[in-house]
């Protein structure tokens, strides 16, 4: 016991004796938005949000409704042909592989590691903009999943479970693995290696939960990127449905864009806390390197620390970090309060009997398209800048001089945006992201609410709502950007 | 517009004004009155040979107005010890480093992709064009000391 605490603790200070990252990859970031952009932004959304609320309720007194239910009896269903299904699996665990590989074995340098920027950059970010398009095609390509299966031609109750799921137990395991993500993407100096260490570490975790708890019930509650991925993928018009069949096959269907979200509503507490942190996380990583959010710890908390002890900078230094990760595991608090008072102010508004907690649970995926458009601001910079250099680094991914698919020259200079251009798509793509998520959370809203009486007074809330996490995220992306110099003296 | 909407609409326009008037950022956006190294270097801790970027040799050390983007980096004991921490011009500025340090490295700027060998015997000036806009880290690379950043503001 004392071993595993003294490794834990030496673990800890190791991470903590180096710099704040504000990023795994990439030092190439975004600068702040102009101040009239986020103005004029704000604006546009309350605009945006007042006449989509004034659409959906004059549909509603019109009587024509909206169509709020997917088309799912109807639907043309296509059944994909097993050999994509098995492709795309295999692709999964190759993926994997590889990323493991070039971990251990290519390039020492972050930003030139195959096996990083296939991970953080094409995974990461890359394949999260394309669920959103074409759906949740993890659920095909899960790597950890495909082993289960092939695990289980040998012995086909191998991932039967020894114990049944908890129902308490919800998808607390996946919001446990995404806080964990997060922090060792903001704070975790990941290099190569210990990527490689990490992917075989999740490895492990996925067949050893998968064997205790049971294949299907791990992969729908507790395995971060099934959760994550599917969703992201409601918001896609593609929708991609096992069928019962042992030889595992797939139909997709088409349907409205957005209408997942609608279709199906959160079935635990543990996954409104989930997307909240979807939200929440974003946020954190746009704002904790502004100054602003810098100086709440240097000019407000540590100089009344320094008063009163007496010790090295390096110690404050220390609790600085100590700190920031707090406030990141604390960050979904921050919009759990938004988000609960304002839907207990249109429970009031609208008089309704409806729990606080039941409410919770069905306006949850109304919040996915801004967390995911938050996302998008902060990051999608990188996927040109560092994910088009996959191109280059799949033809080398050792990094050993080959060039296998001739295109080791590609991109050999980063592609930078131009900031004017990033500027005017944050600020349209938060602007796109809040408008659905304001039409949906209004449908969703006279579904609850219907008594016409108090239609118009129990929307407010809701629209105040979607307009302050939308200001908040311009606002974010307003701060000036602290420049990353909290790194302690080199040690003797 | 549905009449019952317009007075909480009107409501919302004030409070959010306010909201956002309240929070903006305290600094101006776009370039600073542009910082350069307000005395002349004082401290030359070691002669200087050729450097290696394409700038001519340095003999004596002269403000010059003329060319205002010119910034001194100064590397020790671990870290950034000159200059704010961020650095603003705007795009298509010339910009001159003179880069300084107390250990052998590496000194790498982001986006720009420019690389200069520095030592405590052998300083290093690094002078380009800003043409590409955006937040541009700089760090010794060896080290992975991330030691400030440059902001390039478009025109």
């Amino acid at each position: 016991m004392r071993r595993v605490l003294t490794f834990a603790l030496t673990t800890l200070l190791l991470l903590l004796s180096g710099g704040v990252a504000a990023c795994v990859m990439g030092a190439v970031y975004n600068l702040p938005i102009p101040f009239g952009m986020y103005a004029s932004g704000s604006a546009a959304a309350l605009v945006a949000s007042f006449a989509i609320v004034a659409y959906v309720l004059r549909a509603q007194s019109a009587g024509s409704g909206i169509e709020t239910a997917g088309t799912r009896d109807g639907a043309p269903q296509v059944r994909m042909p097993q050999w994509l299904v098995s492709n795309l699996a295999a692709a999964g665990v190759l993926g994997l592989l590889l990323a493991i590989a070039t971990g251990v074995l290519g390039s020492v340098n972050p930003l030139a590691n195959f096996g990083m920027t296939l991970f953080w950059i094409i995974f990461g970010l890359g394949v999260t903009y394309v669920t959103a398009l074409i759906g949740d095609i993890y659920a095909l390509m899960n790597p950890w999943r495909t082993l289960c299966e092939w695990l289980e031609r040998f012995d086909s109750g191998l991932f039967r479970g020894l114990l049944r799921y908890p129902e308490w137990l919800g998808y607390y395991p996946a919001l446990a693995l995404y806080m964990a993500f997060i922090w060792i993407e903001l704070f975790g100096q990941i290099h190569p290696r210990t990527l490689a260490a990490m992917l075989l570490i999740y490895t492990g975790l996925n067949l050893g939960a998968a064997w205790l708890l049971g294949k299907e019930a791990w992969f729908r509650y507790g395995e971060f990127f099934s959760v994550f991925f599917r969703l992201i993928g409601k918001l896609a018009p593609l929708e991609y449905t096992r069928a019962s069949d042992p030889d595992r096959g797939y139909t997709v269907r088409a349907r409205k864009p957005f209408i997942g979200l609608l279709e199906t509503h959160a079935d635990h507490v543990s996954l409104l806390l989930f997307v909240i942190f979807m939200l929440s996380s974003t946020a954190f990583d746009g704002a904790h390197m502004t100054l602003p959010w810098v100086g709440i710890f240097w000019r407000g908390i540590y100089p009344v620390l320094a008063a009163g002890m007496d010790q090295p900078y390096l110690f404050f230094l220390n609790i600085y970090y100590l700190w920031q990760w707090a406030m990141l595991l604390l960050s979904p608090l921050f919009y759990l309060v938004i988000y609960l008072s304002l839907l207990w102010l249109a429970k009031l508004l609208a008089h309704s009997d409806i729990p606080l907690r039941t409410l919770a649970l069905r306006f949850a995926f109304t919040l996915i398209p801004i967390a995911l458009v938050y996302n998008m601001t902060h990051y999608y910079g990188e996927l040109f800048s560092q994910g088009a250099q996959i191109v280059r680094m799949i033809s080398d991914p050792f990094n050993l001089g080959w060039d296998l698919f001739g295109t080791s020259r590609s991109f050999s200079n980063p592609i930078v945006l131009d900031a004017g251009t990033v500027w005017h798509t944050q600020v349209a793509l938060i602007l796109f992201g809040h408008v659905v998520s304001v039409y949906l959370a209004h449908v969703e809203a006279l579904k609850v609410f219907p008594q016409r009486r108090h239609a118009t007074l129990s929307q407010l809330p809701m629209l105040a709502l979607m307009v302050l996490l939308t200001t908040i995220g311009l606002w974010i992306l307003s701060l000036p950007i602290d420049a990353g110099q909290m790194v302690a003296p080199a040690s003797a | 517009m549905n009449a019952k909407l317009l007075l909480p609409l009107v409501i919302a326009i004030v409070v959010l004004g306010a909201a956002v008037v309240l929070l903006k950022p305290q600094r101006a956006d776009g370039p600073q009155a542009v910082v350069t190294t307000s005395p002349p270097v004082v401290a030359q801790p070691t002669p200087r040979q050729a450097p290696p970027a394409a700038a001519p040799a340095v003999d004596s050390i002269v403000v010059q107005y003329a060319t205002p983007n010119v910034y001194d980096i100064v590397v020790s004991g671990g870290k950034r010890i000159s200059e704010p921490a961020v650095l603003k011009v705007r795009q298509g500025d010339e910009v001159k480093f003179r880069i300084t340090s107390d250990v052998a490295d590496e000194f790498h700027l982001h986006g720009y992709d420019l690389h200069v060998q520095v030592s405590p015997e052998r300083s290093a000036v690094l002078q380009f064009t800003a043409k590409l806009s955006g937040r541009f880290t700089y760090e010794l690379h060896k080290s992975a000391l991330e030691l400030g950043a440059l902001e390039v503001y478009p025109q």
